[in-house]
């Protein structure tokens, strides 16, 4: 069986501190993996590293098979692996249903053209945004 | 349908009733302010889209300085038709700004805004130093736009033969205003103001759910310098000349202070504050030496008392933020 993730002599200098020092586990699928440790063992430079919103000095993260360790983070986002943030993170100007909808873009399947000029790919997906969005406030009572 | 019939009526205004007050008051002089407005208001639109991203342009001059020139030097050296030159110029600008904005683009606040105040300057050096643009002297005696026909009617006539060039150059500005701010509403209602918006509260998370922000911020500034460059060369048509002191650093703070004053929260604010801020420098003329005083003055006292610009004190546009 193939490792779904698999991140291989993982390590992130900066300057002279090393931060993530060879670090190399695989996640199977279906399978829950935590990470521990006590502050500044860097963790969260491990999962930046892996969301590719950093990029490896060594080592390399691969997602079946493929590396996606230096690609621009929307891109691995849109491949699946996701990232959340520390502190919670919201569009802080947007009111909360938005903010529900525009999570929705990696389901997008119009372009930006295509939203601008109300294509009937875009009217679907702004349908579908809306309606799943509502669902969602709707089950965590806040709808 | 009330939004098309409001555009409908503000474009009957502007466009019937304007000119019927100055025929009535044979104010003509204020065509050419009126003007001044309208295209300033444009390249004011583009800065406040940059805005829209969370980035401070104070660079648009040097766009409206680089749409001026291309379409002086299309139309002087190339024989091209203005109208021709004129998306021309806006194109020029769009793919000069895609090349400028793929490094400076990664900067955010003030340095970014400190790059593009340097932006103008250098245009303005380079317009002195580079011999298609005749240097210090400029460009003079542009022709006037001249017509379209097309299947031999004449849908634009020569401008160079009317009899009142002013109100014609007026009715293109209010035209390409009024497509301006109509796109620029459209994109900001769309799902792609969305995600600029949400490029401008925080782009770490925006890429997290997947958007392309480099793109998108480069895309939002190609947009915004068309618009400067469109701006410019409409400019550079009226005058019939251009020289490098045509826009200066002065023009791009002002472009800025356009969308301050109107309102960075509202798609009108830059065309609302642009008229204002135009009329109220001229009104001020009275005061003599103490006009840039005042001036100074009331604006900084807007800024503390108004920070979400003039718009905001309408209640209808508080309802329907941005």
């Amino acid at each position: 069986m193939t490792d779904l993730l698999k991140v291989s002599g993982l390590t992130k200098r900066f300057g002279g501190l090393i931060a993530v020092n060879d670090v190399s586990f695989a996640v199977q699928e279906g399978e829950i993996v935590s990470i521990i440790g006590p502050n500044g063992a860097g963790k969260s430079t491990v999962f930046k590293l892996v969301s590719s919103f950093l990029k490896p000095s060594v080592g390399e993260v691969r997602l079946r098979g493929e590396r996606i360790s230096g690609l621009a983070p929307h891109i691995v986002a849109r491949q699946g692996v996701v990232r959340t943030f520390q502190e919670t993170t919201v569009f802080k100007g947007m009111t909360v249903r938005d903010n529900v909808i525009i999570a929705h873009h990696l389901r997008a399947r119009a372009g930006l053209p295509g939203f601008y000029l109300g294509s009937s790919a875009a009217r679907r997906d702004e349908v579908e945004f809306a309606r799943s969005a509502d669902e969602i406030l709707e089950f965590l009572g806040l709808g | 349908m009330r939004k098309l019939g409001a555009a409908a009526a503000g474009l009957a205004v502007l466009l019937v009733g304007v000119p019927w007050a100055i025929a009535a008051t044979g104010r003509d002089d204020l065509y050419y302010t009126l003007t001044s407005v309208a295209l300033l208001s444009i390249a004011s639109a583009g800065v406040w889209l940059t805005f829209f991203i969370g980035r401070i342009n104070i660079g648009q001059g040097a766009y409206a300085l680089i749409g001026g020139y291309v379409a002086a030097i299309l139309v002087v050296d190339y024989g091209l038709s203005f109208w021709l030159t004129l998306p021309l110029a806006g194109l020029f600008c769009a793919a000069a700004s895609i090349l400028i904005g793929l490094p400076i683009l990664r900067l955010r606040g003030v340095y970014f805004a400190m790059v593009t105040l340097v932006l103008t300057e250098v245009v303005r050096l380079l317009a002195l130093a580079l011999p298609i643009t005749n240097g210090a002297s400029g460009m003079v005696n542009i022709p006037l736009p001249g017509a379209i026909r097309l299947f031999g009617i004449t849908i634009v006539p020569d401008f160079a033969k009317l009899r009142h060039p002013h109100l014609a150059f007026y009715i293109v500005s209010v035209l390409l205003m009024a497509l301006c701010f109509g796109g620029l509403y459209r994109l900001v209602h769309s799902r792609v103001g969305k995600l600029c918006r949400s490029l401008q509260q925080n782009e770490e998370l925006a890429s997290s759910i997947g958007v392309d922000i480099a793109w998108l911020r480069v895309l939002a500034y190609a947009v915004s310098s068309f618009l400067g460059g469109v701006g410019g060369a409409v400019f550079e048509a009226i005058s019939q000349s251009i020289y490098p002191s045509s826009f200066t650093v002065t023009d791009s703070v002002n472009f800025m202070l356009n969308c301050f004053l109107g309102g960075l929260g509202y798609v009108f604010g830059p065309m609302i504050g642009t008229f204002v801020l135009y009329f109220g420098w001229d009104l001020l003329f009275q005061t003599g030496e103490y006009q840039l005083l005042i001036y100074s003055t009331l604006l900084i006292a807007l800024m503390l008392f108004l920070p979400n610009g003039l718009l905001s004190l309408l209640p209808v546009a508080r309802q329907s933020e941005t």
